[in-house]
């Protein structure tokens, strides 16, 4: 399964933000998608989750097993990927306030009943993300930000196991014993998704993720593989996303 | 069969939401509050129960409104008919073609322009269940669409039974009307539909000409009638509907609609758009709108110019004084923009209620009870001055753009710099509610005086006697208005770092006060020479004792909740 964005275009107004990205997730990878702010993570997120429509290009999941690229993917009229194919985890928790955790999570389940893949009991579910069940019976809205986010992450990870799954800083409002649960989570189901993680810690970055991005000018640049872990990955990753002329080895795929 | 059960999981959420709401609410009051336990929001099962009892109400709440809505169709047809002359023969069971006409124009054309499901979905359940609940839009809005019509036809059947007892109907004539204007009604649904999807690549714009065109045409739909039966131009609403072409039209349009509506596929976005400017702005506009009220946005701020940035003109000002001046400096239009709106809104009512002294019928006895006394306008200044006075905006714009962040320094709150800095802004304030204040008090005494003359009084055009008091209660007001937001904001100290408000104290003064004011606004009959002392004493020991309390408390109060 691929995930293919082809001359991906974005602008808001003047304001362009996304300058005709050319990529493609594989999965079984946990991508750190880096950037500096504003440079257009989140739209880019927004884009492919169809929260925004995109001005030019196009986005494209492939299922089948064929490494294809993005060029020929798109020369084929094929139907277009469902809204439910892409999960995005927010940086903020978006839940109903005046829901209790069971209520949300045993509701959302019968909503989205034709999606969920081996429905379990709610406190199944809960136990997944080690959040206590006696919270269940509390409402959301007296939630830590923590609470909300294993929520949110249970949702968008568990119930409905989207192939693509996009996270936009999803550990800054965890404990560290929560962060690290939350990183085995991820790293437990990342064979069978495309798993695109946006972050601001380099540290995270390195640990969590298989291959690196980072958005800049509008475009995704690729981080070779081997440098990730290199003593040398923090200082050319600040060198590229302060624009420095000596970024010129790392070329976009 | 999908999209029922998707449409009972919406009642259910919607009905745990209003009852988890109530619970909230009750814990929240004050004493009482504590005796409601966490653990009712766990009694899913008495849940359950009142699920069925909410869908019960809101089957008969739709009743209830299509009744009212069978009342305006009689009332709207005998209102026409005491117009042509006609209402001595008024009468609903024979005058059935005018209550038709009428039934044509509200149901079939304007409900079915402005009243779409499509065109209005809601914030609290259908962006909820689309958004968060993550149903999938494409099945979720349909089904919506097919419930709205459904029940709609349900509850027009009254009409179609009453139409029966008419001798022109029969039972199956009505209900073929109530089916045809439901069709009608699904019709206009996928025309909406169909002009979102040629729009929506007008930025911006899309949704709110689709708005206003669906509206705008709602409206003219619901005035045809009115036009018609006033000019008496020939319509029969069975000649027109009954009509077999008219019948295979409007079935053909439902029939087409619903395969147009069941493969649409931008709901999604309309939804966002039909509430707000996409998904996530849902929270950001909230807190925007905070924002804006507290005059702190990053568009106020990208607005500010560089003789707004500059402090050179302040040069000669030291410390806090100096820290002040470019706080009010930097934010004067924002002030400015508040003042002017307000200011212009009174000087229109003051104007209305000038011409309408002047140039209307006002017999003797009115023309004495409204100017037997000079300045009765007093009380209603009281409120006027209230509606103006800048303390609640200045407070506000004070906490979001400065005192949030400077209180978490132990030096700011130090008694050497609290007390100077409130007296500092006091004056500030003060000078902003001159214009404002001074053009009331310029405006109700011409008001008093023209008013006067205009309506020949007999009496004296004005007791000049009571000048000196009048302008010395309307000083007290401005002083009175000035000091009562910046002392309350000092001594309780409401707002929290989201700019949200904590202090259940500052909500009952400040309702309080708001209470003063309506209360003077009914003052007609006050004796206005102790209105004045009564004014002028208040406010002298109001000022003495606030200002005690500042020097002593304010220290310790105003701080970071």
């Amino acid at each position: 399964m691929r995930l293919h964005i082809h001359q991906l275009e974005k602008s808001f107004g003047s304001k362009s933000v996304l300058n005709g990205i050319d990529f493609t997730f594989e999965q079984g990878r946990i991508y750190g998608l880096l950037g500096r702010n504003g440079a257009g993570k989140t739209t880019l997120f927004n884009c492919l989750a169809r929260y925004l429509d995109h001005d030019r290009g196009g986005i494209g999941i492939d299922l089948t097993e064929e490494a294809a690229d993005p060029q020929s993917f798109f020369s084929v009229p094929r139907p277009d990927y469902r809204e439910s194919d892409i999960g995005l985890v927010f940086t903020q928790p978006h839940l109903p306030d005046f829901m209790t955790g069971r209520e949300f999570i045993k509701f959302f389940i019968e909503i989205n009943s034709d999606k969920v893949i081996n429905p379990k009991e709610v406190d199944e579910y809960f136990r997944l993300v080690a959040f206590n069940p006696a919270d269940g019976d509390r409402l959301i809205k007296g939630y830590s930000h923590g609470m909300m986010n294993k929520l949110q992450m249970l949702i968008s990870m568990y119930i409905l196991q989207p192939p693509v799954i996009l996270l936009d800083e999803p550990l800054t409002s965890f404990d560290v014993v929560a962060a690290l649960e939350v990183k085995n989570m991820i790293k437990s189901i990342k064979k069978d998704h495309i798993i695109i993680f946006s972050t601001h810690i380099l540290q995270l970055a390195q640990d969590l993720c298989d291959e690196i991005v980072v958005l800049q000018d509008g475009l995704l640049r690729h981080i070779p593989q081997e440098s990730i872990h290199s003593p040398q990955f923090e200082t050319d990753i600040i060198r590229i996303l302060q624009d420095s002329p000596e970024v010129s080895e790392y070329q976009q795929p | 069969m999908r999209s029922l059960q998707m449409m009972l999981t919406t009642r259910k959420i919607s009905t745990a939401m209003t009852l988890n709401g109530l619970v909230y609410f009750c814990q929240k009051i004050p004493v009482i509050g504590k005796a409601v336990p966490d653990s009712l929001y766990g009694l899913y099962g008495a849940k359950t129960v009142w699920v069925i009892l909410a869908n019960l109400a809101r089957l008969m709440k739709r009743l209830l409104t299509k009744t009212i809505y069978l009342g305006s169709l009689f009332a709207s047809s005998f209102f026409c008919a005491v117009i042509t002359g006609d209402d001595k023969n008024f009468n609903v069971f024979t005058d059935v073609g005018r209550i038709m006409t009428f039934f044509f124009f509200f149901s079939y054309l304007a409900a079915a322009l402005a009243f779409g499901k499509a065109l209005n979905l809601d914030l609290g359940t259908d962006l909820l269940m689309i958004d968060k609940m993550h149903s999938d839009a494409g099945k979720y809005v349909p089904a919506r669409i097919y419930e709205r019509k459904i029940i709609d036809f349900f509850a027009t059947i009254p009409l179609a039974i009453v139409l029966s007892f008419s001798d022109q109907y029969t039972i199956w004539q009505a209900l073929l009307a109530v089916f045809l204007m439901t069709a009608s009604k699904l019709a206009f649904e996928s025309a909406v539909l169909l002009c979102f999807a040629m729009l929506r690549r007008v930025a911006k714009i899309r949704y709110r000409i689709l708005s206003i065109l669906y509206v705008g045409a709602g409206i003219l739909a619901l005035m045809a009638p009115f036009y018609i039966m006033i000019k008496k131009i020939p319509f029969s609403f069975k000649a027109l509907v009954f009509h077999p072409a008219f019948v295979i039209g409007i079935m053909a349009a439902a029939i087409a609609s619903v395969f147009y509506i069941n493969r649409y596929t931008h709901y999604r976005e309309l939804a966002f758009v039909s509430v707000t400017n996409y998904n996530l702005a849902l929270d950001k506009r909230q807190k925007e709108k905070t924002r804006t009220q507290f005059g702190n946005t990053t568009e106020f701020a990208a607005k500010l110019n560089k003789d707004d940035l500059s402090s050179d003109r302040f040069s000669h000002l030291s410390g806090y004084a100096y820290f002040n001046r470019i706080f009010f400096h930097r934010h004067r239009r924002f002030f400015a923009k508040k003042i002017l709106w307000r200011t212009l809104l009174i000087g229109l009512a003051v104007l209305a209620a000038t011409i309408f002294i002047l140039t209307g019928n006002l017999g003797a006895d009115t023309k004495e009870k409204l100017w037997g006394i000079s300045f009765r306008i007093l009380p209603v200044c009281f409120f006027i001055l209230y509606t103006l006075s800048i303390g609640r905006t200045a407070t506000a714009a004070m906490f979001a753009n400065c005192d949030a962040a400077m209180l978490s320094y132990p030096f700011y709150r130090d008694p050497k710099v609290v007390i100077p800095n409130f007296y500092l802004r006091l004056k500030t304030i003060l000078r902003f509610n001159v214009p404002a204040f001074s053009l009331v008090a310029v405006l109700a005494l011409m008001f008093d005086l023209f008013s006067r003359a205009m309506t020949n009084m007999d009496a004296a055009l004005i007791n000049w006697s009571m000048i000196l008091p009048y302008l010395v209660t309307l000083t007290m007001m401005w002083l009175f208005f000035s000091f009562h937001d910046l002392f309350i904001y000092y001594i309780l100290q409401p707002y929290t770092s989201e700019l949200g408000v904590k202090s259940k104290l500052f909500s009952i003064v400040q309702g309080f006060v708001w209470f003063l004011a309506y209360i003077n606004l009914q003052m007609s009959n006050v004796n206005i020479w102790i209105y004045m002392a009564v004014i002028i004493a208040a406010t002298a020991v109001y000022l003495i004792v606030g200002l005690l309390c500042i020097n002593k408390f304010c220290a310790k109060t105003f701080r970071l909740k």
